[in-house]
């Protein structure tokens, strides 16, 4: 069931932080830098659990994408998500807007690990922060075009049950970026795999889940938040470790870790699996 | 200049052992005014009068948890030295009067200024309760500990005699035990090149500062940070002042949030070419790398890295805001030419910036209010050497007089901006002939408050001042106005339209009249 816009939780039991990504640095995605360049080129994605929409709209903005779809249980964070939309538009210099007007955005060459060129940086982040907020948010015109921000869309669901208009039109690729452990202990072992399941169903034939796991021994602070996921995780018997396995049977490829990142207890892998069948 | 040879009191004569504090003011336009940098940029903005009207009730801001910092003491002192700087010398009339004005009395006082009024321009913009205040006893541990070579702190020991601080009644009791500060380079203070300085040279000095570290996020947070950025530097205040950018719902009273920007003045355009070159507003982004902490630098400086700190010179800013608002504006345009709903989404912003448009007000031509106007023209008045312990209702009343022996309706007064322990306030007239009728009255017949209860006035004596008043027009009078919450601007300027409209024609009373028959008929004119 999504949350209603004045939940106002106390307590994220479902890793639905506030403010998240506003006392954090944020500049590039240190997940995202690790996929290539052409990755995200012109596919249609969905990002489970996106929070405030920081990296969706990175993906839609910088990276070529298609289309992307943001999804998450809190309404409030979604509207937040619409917030940032807004915000990533007014800090784009005009020029980008006009220059990407026929056809999806050609992305930028960027090398894996930074190294983005200036002016793609430039270009996203033209006019000061302080303009938006002294002057209120640039309207959006209708194109007609796909380009940034029509390309970026975000719907409060509770996506381990609930299906959403996209969801048929299947995607090219999902991300579950630090989801596993709130769907976990949330849903149980069985929740889990049904949000497997469901990734598999929605993804194309050949289209590819990014999966960012939380290790097994982080759930033990989550599982304090509350009664309900302290009586859950007495149940829980997959461990992330087997995540793998269970997409495998599910009929994904083996899993590819391409890399970890975060600091200390926030250190998490990323892997990506390929739907082969 | 031979420092005071006490600096501390002996018990007998100081006030017991409770500390003096100073009471929380909530600050008048007036000081608020004079701290606060324009926060407009220098350029004409058609919006340049926020406020949502009243139709934009469901697109309020969330309103937040009033945050109140409790600062602690080095923040403290760094507020303090701020408030006394050059910059703010420069900007705050009212402070430099006093400040010359204390060279003019004993030696030994030269550059001595109350440490309670200092912590008023200090804190008052920063709208603290009563609870939050600090003390002048912290203000003095603070400033001994942290800025002891800026500032000079001394006890004020007896009621000063011939004080210019207290020209025409007792001292205020509270003063004695207080505390007074000044500046170490007092000798130098008026004589400073910036006493002369333009704003185009503040603005020179002036840089734009964003992703400031989430742990700065306050006006002392932010002069930490960047005096930690400059830890080269031998300059002893080398942050002359930090602005903050108002949001566009924000209202008069309300204290600018930070949100990881600001724009700082710097004491000279050396410091500021080392912020622009270090952390240019362009540049490549590295990530984070491992080695984060054996990279070089201190704290700021890999905190600073971290969040993609950048700054800009403000000429660019101001150029980068008016490429904002056109291009705003061109895509209001873009929209209501292609006359369909903009992007499907609950944007409410959206429908704000076409309300915005409708709503937005031509720049004041000639001198005449109109219902378009932004405020009322000509209808501030600023007087000042007021009594310290008079009153609002006492101020107006004795104002009031000066239209006595004239035509205009004596119910001239709208509102007396006021705070109770300053000896100056705005008034909002009711019409501008009103602001002449008082400002001659007044000139020609000056008057002190004997007393603050004094309603009447009376005629000054020799050494005493007597109360001063002038029309506040131009910039000024904008930036006042646009400090006063929209609702109440706007009743305002409906009321000064009527006083134009009544004068020429009687329609508006004939229509009240019939409409409320019952009620006694107001009096226009009592001769």
């Amino acid at each position: 069931m999504p949350l209603p816009v004045h939940a106002d939780q106390a307590v994220p039991v479902y890793g639905n932080y506030h403010g998240y990504y506003s006392k954090r640095p944020f500049i590039q995605d240190p997940r995202l830098a690790l996929l290539p360049a052409e990755f995200f080129v012109g596919k249609r994605v969905l990002d489970v659990g996106c929070n405030e929409g920081w990296v969706t709209c990175e993906i839609g903005q910088s990276r070529g994408a298609r289309q992307v779809v943001g999804v998450d249980i809190d309404d409030t964070l979604i509207r937040a998500a619409w917030k940032r939309r807004r915000t990533v538009w007014s800090l784009q210099s005009p020029e980008c807007g006009h220059l990407r007007e026929e056809s999806c955005p050609p992305p930028k060459r960027q090398r894996v690990l930074g190294d983005a060129p200036t002016t793609d940086h430039s270009a996203h982040n033209y006019f000061p922060a302080s303009c938006e907020h002294s002057y209120g948010s640039l309207p959006i015109p209708n194109r007609g075009c796909g380009a940034f921000p029509h390309n970026v869309t975000f719907r409060t669901v509770d996506w381990v049950k609930d299906e959403i208009p996209d969801d048929p039109n299947q995607y090219d690729i999902v991300l579950g970026f630090s989801i596993s452990k709130w769907i976990h202990l949330n849903n149980k072992d069985e929740g889990l795999k049904e949000f497997f399941y469901r990734v598999h169903q929605c993804l194309k034939m050949g289209g590819i889940f990014v999966l960012e796991p939380q290790p097994w021994d982080t759930y033990s602070k989550a599982r304090r938040m509350s009664e309900t996921l302290k009586e859950n995780a007495k149940y829980l018997q997959l461990r992330p470790d087997g995540f793998g396995e269970l997409l495998q049977e599910l009929g994904f490829s083996h899993g590819q870790r391409l890399g970890v990142t975060g600091k200390g207890g926030f250190r998490r892998p990323v892997d990506v699996y390929l739907k082969q069948r | 200049m031979t420092s005071p040879s006490f600096a501390f009191v002996p018990r007998n004569i100081s006030k017991g052992g409770k500390q003096q504090g100073t009471s929380a003011h909530v600050p008048s336009p007036e000081s608020s005014h004079s701290l606060k940098l324009i926060q407009t940029p220098a350029i004409e903005r058609k919006s340049a009068y926020p406020g949502p009207s009243g139709s934009d009730k469901g697109k309020q801001k969330v309103p937040e948890p009033p945050a109140k910092p409790v600062y602690n003491e080095k923040d403290i002192s760094i507020l303090v030295v701020l408030a006394f700087s050059d910059y703010a010398l420069w900007l705050d009339s009212d402070l430099r009067r006093k400040t010359e004005e204390s060279f003019q009395g004993e030696e030994q006082d030269a550059g001595f200024l109350p440490l309670s009024y200092l912590m008023r321009r200090a804190f008052g913009r920063e709208n603290l309760g009563q609870d939050y205040m600090p003390t002048e006893a912290n203000a003095v541990k603070a400033i001994r500990t942290y800025a002891s070579d800026v500032l000079e702190v001394r006890m004020l020991v007896s009621a000063p005699s011939a004080s210019v601080w207290y020209p025409s009644w007792k001292p205020e009791r509270s003063s004695i035990g207080g505390y007074e500060v000044r500046r170490k380079d007092c000798t130098t203070l008026l004589d400073n090149a910036t006493r002369e300085f333009t704003r185009h040279q503040w603005d020179d000095r002036t840089i734009y500062m964003e992703n400031i570290p989430a742990q700065y996020h306050t006006i002392p947070g932010i002069i930490r940070f960047a005096q930690g950025l400059l830890s080269h530097s031998s300059c002893l205040v080398p942050i002359q002042n930090v602005t903050l950018p108002p949001h566009h719902l924000d209202k008069a009273e309300d204290r600018p949030k930070c949100k990881g920007f600001a724009l700082v003045t710097l004491s000279n355009a050396e410091l500021c070419q080392v912020f622009l070159e270090s952390w240019p507003w362009t540049r490549s982004f590295q990530p984070e790398s491992d080695d984060f902490d054996l990279a070089e630098g201190n704290l700021e400086t890999k905190e600073a890295s971290k969040f993609g700190f950048r700054t800009l010179p403000k000429a660019r800013w101001d150029k980068l805001n008016e490429e904002y608002l056109a291009y705003r504006q061109k895509l209001i345009s873009e929209l209501a030419d292609a006359n369909e709903p903009p992007d499907i989404s609950p944007d409410s912003d959206v429908r704000d910036v076409v309300d915005d448009v409708l709503e937005d007000t031509p720049a004041p031509l000639g001198n005449a209010t109109t219902m378009y106007s932004p405020y009322p023209f000509g209808c501030l008045v600023f007087a000042r050497n007021l009594h310290l312990e008079t009153n609002k209702t006492t101020l107006r009343a004795l104002f009031a007089t000066a239209f006595e022996s004239s035509l205009v309706d004596p119910a001239g007064i709208d509102y007396v901006d006021f705070n109770k322990g300053m000896d100056s306030c705005y008034l909002r007239l009711a019409s501008p002939e009103h602001g002449r009728v008082l400002v001659d009255r007044f000139s020609s017949h000056p008057v002190v408050q004997s007393h603050g209860l004094d309603d009447r006035g009376k005629t000054p004596e020799a050494s005493q001042k007597a109360i001063a008043t002038e029309i506040i027009e131009g910039k000024k009078e904008e930036v006042y106005w646009e400090k006063v919450p929209e609702k109440v601007r706007r009743q305002a300027v409906e009321k000064a339209v009527k006083a134009l409209n009544g004068k020429q024609s009687s329609s508006v009373h004939t229509a009240h009249e019939h409409s409320e028959e019952s009620r006694p008929r107001k009096k226009r004119n009592r001769g």
